[in-house]
């Protein structure tokens, strides 16, 4: 596998597997940060705009839930919607990971891993992060073009009243309709 | 009724003349004796008096005894109404309510008896009460489910052996002690003695069903020791199986180091296919159990089979006794039981020629059997014991957790999986579980008809001309 120029952000609180994961993955993205805990996980978002998340479900010892895990989740989405999150865990129980994907987790790994396929998840997160993106654009210039063509129907065709209407200076509407075709 | 009043009255009529005769005798002797000089005359009197006070006498003694007689017969044949009639004919007295008030005791005893019979039918345990000649006197309706034939010599019933007898009957009183019957089923046993009144001491041994309970326990404790293991484990296992990995690429020019690295993670690839087969195991998902006809799910589990059979010339028959014999099970995991036990059966039937496996069911009220049986190399008595250990096998390749997975599927059904010795030779696994009745088939059955087999055909499976 390649490597892309993705940026993976890995939270998990065993520095070992931390580690790991930095160095398995090392060679097919781009950049690889890595948090301890789901405290540092909005600042790390904030700092950077990461493609995929990798995020371990069990922070505490004894703790098999996966509730962290699905709480981090939860947040990484608050955060960034189209982020898609890799959920992974030792304790591998199918119906943890059904909830999880559920839940709108990308994809599922369980501890141990085999390097190709973790890092098959995380790429495959990523383009799925990309194409998120890439629609969530393409929903805001269709939002645009279908403002300007309302506001030119309501007035007649007048470019300036339009452009009054919208807020926006003539000029830049000129620039907008060009760039819709219109 | 009439002929009780005039008996009774005929018997107070005899007395009560006889008695007036006697008094009015008496008097006329007394007054000859004392008015006049008849005194041969008077005595003359006064014997006949006598002897008709012996003939009341008589009278009386006669019904007397009669009514002894009736008393007794009444003891004897407990509430015969007409014996308490006839005596209280003889008798004016009031024998009826005599008759009435024994009769009520006598009843009220008998209900008793019933109502302790009733509740030791109640009672879950098999209950034998055994006298010192080895003569079973008295069982419960569990003891009679358990022995399945009529029960007369302890040592004579089927369901245990001779050799389970002999420990039962053997056992102290007060020990419990947990034995395996002929079937495989396990069962905590326990002994009393006690003395009745006009009875030989007598023994009371009692059989409780422990399989389920305690497995299910043992199961469960198992699990959580091994979920908590196994965690670390894998925690730890992680870096050294990915970071092998990636060493392996980096020292790719560096033979010596990329060598010692590929065995790192050769053992850690062993390591991890542990791991994955203990998941298959760990995380048994909760059953969810529909009402599913046995014959139905033999044949589709044949259909799958048949080819494995007809290649390794094993003869595979079932029989379904009743053929709508119908269960309550989560049908994936029950398939998936009945697949690893017949793949079990299939592996051990490998060198018998010819290699058989019989596969039948049989029905109580509560539960459903089914016993595959073969005829292969069976289980060595060493490792009897560890049949349904998890990752225990002796077969090279094997996983050792087919027959481990078809008991959790057992257990969580509330079932159970047993394991005995064929005879001659091979294995006999019984896989019970919780009985759907045929109505409740009938009607869950008839939404989806379309696929429903003919139930008694039961499987005919694949049949080699071998």
């Amino acid at each position: 596998m390649s490597q892309t120029s993705n940026s993976v952000l890995v939270v998990e609180d065993d520095p070992d597997v931390r580690r790991t994961a930095q160095v398995a993955l090392g060679y097919h993205v781009a950049r690889v940060e890595a948090v301890e805990s789901l405290d540092l996980l909005e600042g790390a978002l904030a700092a950077t705009v990461f493609d995929a998340v990798l995020l371990d479900m069990n922070f505490v010892i004894g703790e098999r839930s996966g509730a962290a895990g699905l709480d981090g989740l939860a947040r990484v989405h608050a955060f960034d919607p189209t982020l898609a999150v890799v959920l992974m865990t030792a304790y591998g129980g199918v119906t943890l990971a059904v909830d999880a994907l559920k839940r709108g987790a990308a994809d599922f790994v369980l501890k141990p891993w085999r390097n190709d396929k973790l890092v098959a998840a995380v790429t495959a997160a990523a383009q799925l992060t990309h194409a998120r993106r890439k629609q969530e654009t393409l929903q805001l210039d269709a939002l645009e073009r279908s403002a300007i063509e309302r506001a030119l129907t309501r007035h007649h065709g007048n470019i300036s009243s339009a452009a009054i209407a919208l807020g926006i200076s003539r000029a830049a509407l000129y620039r907008r309709m060009s760039k819709h075709g219109l | 009724m009439d002929s009780r009043l005039s008996d009774s009255g005929r018997f107070t009529r005899a007395v009560a003349v006889r008695a007036v005769i006697v008094a009015g005798l008496t008097y006329l002797a007394i007054q000859l004796f004392a008015t006049t000089h008849f005194y041969a005359t008077a005595v003359l009197v006064a014997g006949v008096a006598a002897l008709v006070a012996v003939d009341m006498g008589s009278v009386i003694s006669q019904a007397a005894r009669a009514a002894e007689r009736d008393l007794e017969r009444l003891a004897i044949e407990g509430s015969d109404v007409p014996t308490a009639a006839a005596m209280s004919t003889r008798l004016g007295f009031s024998a009826d309510r005599a008759a009435a008030v024994l009769n009520a005791a006598r009843a009220e005893r008998l209900r008793q008896t019933d109502f302790l019979l009733g509740l030791l039918d109640t009672v879950t345990a098999a209950l034998f009460v055994v006298a010192p000649d080895g003569k079973v006197t008295l069982v419960n309706r569990a003891a009679r489910a358990l022995a399945a034939t009529a029960v007369a010599d302890f040592q004579a019933i089927p369901s245990f052996g001779p050799a389970v007898a002999r420990s039962l009957l053997a056992l102290a009183p007060g020990a419990r002690e947990v034995i395996t019957l002929a079937d495989g089923q396990r069962m905590l046993a326990s002994a009393a003695r006690f003395a009745a009144p006009g009875h030989a001491l007598q023994r009371l041994i009692s059989l409780q069903r422990i399989a389920g309970e305690l497995d299910a326990v043992e199961l469960r404790a198992w699990q959580d020791m091994a979920n908590v293991l196994a965690h670390e484990m894998m925690n730890s296992l992680t870096p050294i199986a990915s970071l092998s990995e990636s060493l392996e690429q980096l020292l790719r020019s560096n033979q010596e180091a990329s060598g010692a690295v590929e065995v790192i993670k050769r053992r850690s690839r062993g390591l991890m296919d542990f791991v994955e087969r203990y998941r298959a195991i760990a995380d048994l998902p909760a059953p969810r159990p529909q009402i599913m006809a046995v014959a139905a799910l033999l044949s589709d589990i044949d259909r799958l089979l048949a080819p494995t059979f007809l290649e390794k010339h094993i003869e595979c028959r079932a029989r379904v006794e009743p053929p709508d014999a119908a269960v309550n099970a989560d049908p994936q995991l029950l398939e998936q039981a009945v697949i690893n036990l017949l793949r079990n059966a299939a592996d051990a039937v490998r060198d018998s020629r010819p290699a058989r496996i019989d596969i039948s069911c049989r029905t109580d009220a509560e539960f459903v059997s089914v016993e595959i049986a073969d005829n292969g190399c069976g289980v060595p008595q060493a490792n009897r014991d560890q049949v349904f250990v998890p990752f225990f096998t002796t077969k090279a390749g094997g996983s050792g957790i087919g027959l481990n997975l078809a008991r959790q599927v057992a257990l969580a059904h509330g079932g159970q999986l047993v394991f005995r010795a064929n005879e001659p030779r091979g294995s006999v696994f019984t896989l019970t579980l919780p009985a759907a009745n045929a109505a409740a088939l009938k009607s869950a059955s008839r939404d989806q008809r379309s696929s429903s087999p003919e139930p008694a055909s039961a499987a005919p499976a694949a049949a080699p001309r071998e």
